[in-house]
C-alpha cells in the first residue's frame, strides 16, 4: 500500500473520530448505546464501502479486480448479517461487531488480508475505543 | 494515477461528504432525541445494506456445486 493511500485512511479516520456524534450529558444509557451502535455501524458501513470500491478498480493484464469479488463477498455478507443482528439484539453490539471484524481477518484469503488489513485495524481500534 | 489512490479516493470520497453531513448536523444546538437517534441509525443501515445490495445484482453467486455431481 503505498504511502498516499495511508495518508487517504488516516485523513479518513480522523474525520471520522471528528464527526463522532454528540451524546448528551443527561442521556440515557439506552441513548448512549444507540450513539455508539451507529457509529459502529458507520464504520461496517466504511468496510463494505471499502471493499466493493477495491472490488472495482481493474489492474494488471488480463485486469484483475485490486480486491477479489470472493474477498469482497466475504466482506458484504458479514457486513449485511452484521447490520440486521445489531437492530436485533443491541444488548450486546461490541462483541457482535469485534466478532464479525474477527470473522473477516480469519476468513480473507492472504492477499485479501494484506489489502485489507490496514481497513480493518483502523475499525478495530475506533470500535475499541467506542 | 496508481490504481490503489484512485480507489482510495473513491472511498474517501463519499466517507467525507457524510461525514461533513454528520458534523453539520451535530453542530446544532439541539441533541438529537432518542427516536431521531434511532431513524438515523435505520437509514444509515438501509443505505449500507442497498449498496450491498447493488453490488450483489453485479456481482451474482455463483452456482452452488452438486455434492452428487462431477466438479467437470
Amino acid at each position: 500500500m503505498t504511502l498516499r493511500t495511508r495518508h487517504w485512511i488516516v485523513l479518513t479516520v480522523l474525520l471520522m473520530l471528528l464527526a463522532c456524534s454528540k451524546v448528551p450529558p443527561d442521556a440515557t444509557p439506552e441513548y448512549v448505546r444507540l450513539a455508539r451502535i451507529d457509529e459502529a455501524q458507520v464504520w461496517l458501513g466504511t468496510l463494505s464501502h471499502a471493499a466493493i470500491a477495491l472490488n472495482g478498480v481493474n489492474v494488471g493484464e488480463p485486469p484483475k479486480p485490486l480486491f477479489s469479488t470472493e474477498n469482497t463477498r466475504i466482506v458484504t455478507d458479514i457486513v449485511e448479517s452484521t447490520i440486521k443482528t445489531l437492530r436485533k439484539v443491541p444488548v450486546s453490539w461490541k462483541a457482535t461487531v469485534a466478532a464479525a471484524l474477527s470473522e473477516i481477518r480469519t476468513r480473507l484469503d492472504a492477499a485479501g488480508k494484506a489489502k485489507f488489513n490496514n481497513y480493518l485495524a483502523a475499525a478495530e481500534a475506533a470500535i475499541g475505543a467506542l | 494515477m496508481n490504481p490503489l489512490v484512485i480507489a482510495a479516493m473513491n472511498i474517501a470520497g463519499p466517507i467525507i461528504l457524510e461525514l461533513i453531513k454528520r458534523r453539520e448536523a451535530n453542530a446544532q444546538p439541539a441533541y438529537k432525541t432518542y427516536d431521531e437517534l434511532l431513524a438515523d441509525f435505520m437509514a444509515t443501515g438501509d443505505k449500507i445494506l442497498a449498496e450491498i445490495d447493488l453490488w450483489r445484482a453485479a456481482h451474482p453467486r455463483p452456482p452452488l456445486h452438486d455434492p452428487g455431481s462431477s466438479p467437470e
